[in-house]
């Protein structure tokens, strides 16, 4: 009799958690939209998944990124492209470091302008209606994602820094600088014509102070 | 509802596939240890990528723990760091299982924590089903725990509640694969670029995800990106409704496996690929896996009995000589 007291309540448990976990899963949703917060505060952290892999738009854009330096004789290094000898070193073999190091700048980047479900649905309503985004802010900032940009700028100038050291290995090194050059990809339609120019945009980030990092390339 | 509480509670099942899992997880969480071990103060240190009190500060907003943010201290990164490679090494080989499980999901779990800006599905998948498998027996096969209990005693335990356990916890792992892929296919669905068959086209000019061989050879044949995105939207969406059958299940394991072959060579996946591949040792029963076995034991025992013949043979020529 106990054991089978026993064995229900894990059946129990074992219902439960799929049930939630399947609404977890699910695109967004009316009953979504009423028990998010409920359902997010059993999953997360413990249970936290996302399978959206490159769906419903997968990645499409090429990022690259520039570091300069600024010396304490007041000079400043040319730019140094943090992004090319990562793609080619991985692709040359997938079965080193790089194949992981890689996404640092990626996932840094995507995760600059990531948000959850919620978030995402006020910020198109905005778009959609035209309506002014400065009324909205209270609604789409909120401290965990300015932590989160917050995270995911330190990430990305440190990893900078620290390629910056290793090129520059006895230099005192003030300042440094991060571009990033976004590359839109060739459109499905132009994809015969060569002479297709695509489509560029320059994000420029903040000087920064230098902080003396773990090296990542011994 | 009487057969099915048997089955549920009379025997522990899928024991091969879980001790298998166990392994293979394990190679990859050493793997991910090792293949980064002279950048490892760079990726996951307290003055790495990520400064430390940035990380506490985190774990705390997100109500979450990494061993790695109680100290600054890059001697105490170290330690933690190396014994993290101590307990994953004892959770491969199979010591005191129900015990290293444990400690080895908590080290994996803080290692991913303290930074997540390189992990992937396959690290969330292996994160999720290891939490799962603490429930599970994954040291019936392939441990030294096994081969220690069959020297001393073989009392294998008999408890409905624990067998319920061990059994809801494999289902779970797998109900949650499911899941996984339903959840994929659906957003795949929803997305333009994977209805019009354009997808791969673009994700393959994307540096990180690609290489210029392949993107060359895809991209130019609109059969095969069409192809490619179809079928990555087909078999995930059908792979939980292929399980349901005896005989579409081979046909399930066998296209997602080579789904994730294709993500492993064309893209450059292998951790991912080698993750979600791993998750199918839960796909076949124990039955099965003997069966496997049998015939590959009678394979070998044929190849060395041809391979003996033609050795006597051979004497026998020299014989006549």
């Amino acid at each position: 009799m106990i054991k089978k007291i026993g064995v229900s309540l894990i059946l129990c448990v074992f219902v439960f958690h799929l049930v939630i976990t399947a609404l977890y899963l699910t695109p967004f949703n009316p009953v979504k939209a009423k028990y998010s917060f409920a359902v997010n505060a059993y999953m997360e952290p413990l249970f936290s998944q996302n399978w959206r892999l490159f769906a419903p738009n997968p990645a499409s854009t090429n990022n690259q990124f520039m570091v300069r330096a600024q010396f304490a004789d007041g000079g400043t290094s040319d730019w140094l492209d943090l992004t090319t000898f990562m793609i080619d070193k991985n692709q040359a073999n997938r079965f080193t470091p790089y194949n992981r190091l890689v996404r640092i700048q990626r996932g840094a980047f995507t995760s600059l302008y990531q948000t959850d479900e919620v978030t995402l649905k006020i910020s198109q309503k905005i778009e959609e209606k035209n309506l002014d985004r400065e009324d909205y802010d209270h609604l789409l900032e909120n401290e965990r994602t300015q932590k989160k940009d917050e995270y995911a700028q330190e990430a990305l100038n440190r990893y900078a820094q620290s390629y910056v050291r290793s090129v520059y290995p006895e230099k005192d090194i003030e300042k440094t600088q991060i571009i990033m050059q976004e590359t839109k990809a060739v459109p499905f339609s132009e994809k015969d014509n060569e002479q297709y120019e695509r489509e560029q945009q320059l994000h420029e980030f903040k000087w920064v102070d230098f902080v003396e990092v773990s090296p990542v390339f011994d | 509802m009487k057969r099915l509480y048997g089955m549920l509670t009379e025997k522990k099942h899928m024991l091969i596939g879980a001790g298998l899992l166990r392994v293979s997880f394990g190679l990859l969480i050493l793997f991910m240890y090792f293949i980064h071990y002279s950048q490892r103060r760079f990726i996951w240190g307290p003055n790495g990528m990520q400064n430390h009190d940035h990380l506490q500060e985190q774990m705390a907003l997100t109500s979450n723990f990494s061993l790695y943010q109680l100290s600054d201290s890059l001697l105490y990164f170290d330690i933690i760091f190396h014994l993290g490679i101590l307990f994953a090494l004892l959770f491969t080989l199979g010591v005191m299982t129900r015990f290293t499980a444990i400690v080895n999901l908590l080290f994996v779990w803080s290692l991913q924590h303290a930074n997540v800006l390189i992990l992937d599905g396959g690290d969330n998948i292996m994160r999720i089903i290891l939490l799962y498998m603490l429930f599970a027996n994954t040291s019936a096969y392939f441990s030294i725990d096994r081969l220690r209990a069959n020297k001393e005693s073989n009392a294998i335990g008999h408890a409905p509640v624990w067998n319920a356990l061990h059994n809801l916890a494999i289902l779970t792992s797998i109900i949650q694969l499911c899941f996984m892929y339903l959840s994929s296919g659906t957003h795949k669905v929803m997305g333009e670029m994977w209805t019009n068959g354009t997808a791969l086209y673009y994700i393959l000019q994307v540096g990180e995800y690609t290489h210029p061989f392949f993107q060359n050879m895809i991209a130019s044949s609109e059969i095969l990106l069409l192809a490619g995105a179809y079928s990555a939207i087909f078999v995930q969406l059908s792979f939980p409704f292929f399980l349901l059958n005896r005989y579409t299940k081979y046909f399930a394991m066998f296209s997602v496996i080579g789904l994730h072959i294709g993500i492993a060579i064309v893209m450059g996946l292998f951790t991912f690929s080698a993750s979600m591949i791993t998750m199918q040792f839960l796909m076949l029963n124990d039955q099965e896996y003997k069966r496997v076995y049998s015939w590959i034991k009678g394979a070998v025992l044929r190849v060395r009995n041809k391979f003996q013949g033609a050795k006597v043979k051979r004497y026998e020529t020299k014989q006549v000589q």
